[in-house]
């Protein structure tokens, strides 16, 4: 069964993925690869990773987003990430689980203000 | 049929008047106060001590009718003082929004764990509900920080970075201050600022905003 | 009287989504908030993913519970049959990891919920019982 792709959009020089769907491991690494290879592609300065629409982040989850902090910021590219619920902060910091590197926001209007700040105004070079 | 000599009968008189005074009093300290002391009419050897018996029972039923009365306002204070820490409870984590991303959660009284985790609640949805950058956690009205509730604010200040929001802890008195050290609770990661003032001096520098007075216009 | 429970077996990493929303419904059915629904389904994927991880295949029974005063909470069982946890002690540290860097997440699991069991044997399995009440 073919479990959809999360869509990757583009916003100015920035890259937005929102996270809809509950990510069961195998969707979930492949996001990150398809992820890393549209920056690749892309050369996008920033990312916004949303997820609002999660409501369950653990240890796994968020040693994935870290990852893709780490990896996408090899690349020369921010990360910064969205919309994490209340309760979720909650649970990830209760499990005690750190998200090194990674900046958050609240939504993305925030994400996009965070990342303006961090990587300058996003034009095309 | 033999007769029974006078002694016999004095014997069992006083077997039977015993036992019912024992009959008595073995109820009585079971719990049992409803019997009570039969008074023959003509006074007897026994009647002194049947009527102090009596009276003793009766003073019993009087002291426990009182102590259930103490108990009875007892359980309606406490559970009085209950209704009033709730009260307290819900009035007392107040966020107030004082400028555009900026809150601050001024705390007093005594915090025990269940409070520690409203404060938690109300402050992260204080964060969204505002759009919150900057929150002054100001706990100058607090008397006393142990380690439970110093590392449930810990948490919260964890939580709350999580969702884009910085926070500064103002406040902390010399008592606090030395009772955390002495507790060993790491705060390494948490801002603090003396009073409310500083913490919005603080604030206003980590958004980038100067307050400058007018310009006065001379005649 | 029965208390309501529900058993979802692990073999696929999609299982572990389904357990946790099963968790996650109960949680919710019997009333506890949405912080702690968020730690019980969090705890669940926790556990659920070792069976994934460490064994070829287990199962997570969700489950009403009621203590001896009338209170009432939730209780997660998590069992596999795969080769059990040769250093219990070593596990339940904070930190320890794997060579692929990937924890059991058992000491984090504990500290989400209220009370944490665990029983193994090598070359059997590994059961962990943890439960959660509502105040």
């Amino acid at each position: 069964m073919e479990v959809p792709r999360i869509p990757i959009l583009q916003i100015e020089d920035y890259l937005v993925a929102s996270i809809q769907t509950a990510l069961h491991d195998t969707a979930a690494t492949r996001f990150r690869d398809d992820l890393l290879e549209r920056i690749y592609e892309t050369k996008a300065r920033g990312l916004i990773l949303d997820l609002t629409a999660v409501d369950v982040v653990d240890s796994f989850l968020a040693r994935l987003t870290g990852d893709i902090a780490a990896m996408a910021g090899l690349m020369g590219t921010t990360v910064v990430i969205t919309g994490l619920q209340p309760e979720v902060a909650v649970t990830l910091v209760e499990l005690g689980v750190e998200l090194k590197g990674v900046t958050t926001a609240l939504n993305l209007e925030k994400g996009i203000a965070a990342l303006r700040r961090m990587v300058g105004e996003g034009k095309h070079p | 049929m033999t007769e029974k000599t006078d002694l016999e009968q004095y014997q069992e008189f006083v077997k039977e008047r015993l036992k019912s005074l024992l009959d008595v009093v073995q109820s009585v300290s079971a719990g049992d106060f409803s019997v009570r002391v039969e008074i023959p009419a003509e006074a007897d050897e026994f009647t002194a001590l049947s009527v102090g018996l009596e009276k003793m029972i009766e003073d019993l039923i009087e002291a426990r009718r009182v102590s259930e009365e103490r108990m009875a306002r007892l359980q309606a204070a406490v559970e009085e003082k209950e209704r009033l820490l709730k009260t307290v409870g819900e009035l007392s984590s107040p966020v107030i929004q004082v400028w555009e991303d900026v809150l601050v959660m001024p705390l007093v009284g005594a915090i025990d764990s269940a409070r520690a985790t409203r404060i938690m609640e109300d402050l992260l949805n204080g964060i969204i509900k505002y759009q919150a950058e900057i929150v002054i956690i100001d706990i100058t009205g607090v008397p006393v920080v142990d380690t439970s509730v110093a590392n449930h604010l810990v948490q919260t200040i964890k939580a709350a970075a999580l969702l884009g929001a910085r926070c500064v802890v103002v406040g902390i008195s010399s008592e606090v201050a030395q009772s955390l050290v002495n507790l060993g609770v790491d705060l390494s990661g948490v801002v603090t600022r003396s009073n409310l003032q500083a913490g919005v001096r603080y604030a206003m520098e980590m958004m980038g905003l100067e307050v400058v007075p007018k310009k006065r216009v001379s005649s | 009287m029965t208390l309501e429970e529900r058993c979802i077996p692990v073999k696929v990493d999609l299982d572990i989504v389904l357990a946790r929303v099963e968790g996650r419904n109960l949680a919710k059915e019997l009333g506890f908030g949405t912080i702690d629904q968020a730690r019980i389904a969090t705890a669940i994927s926790e556990l659920a993913r070792n069976v994934i991880l460490y064994a070829p295949e287990g199962k997570v029974t969700v489950r009403a519970i009621v203590s001896d005063h009338g209170r009432r909470g939730i209780e997660v069982v998590c069992e596999d049959n795969g080769p059990g946890i040769a250093d219990v002690e070593l596990v339940m540290q904070n930190g320890y990891s794997t060579s692929s860097g990937l924890g059991m997440g058992l000491p984090g699991t504990k500290r989400l919920m209220d009370e944490f069991e665990l029983e193994t044997e090598l070359g059997v399995g590994t059961k962990v019982t943890v439960r959660k009440w509502l105040k």
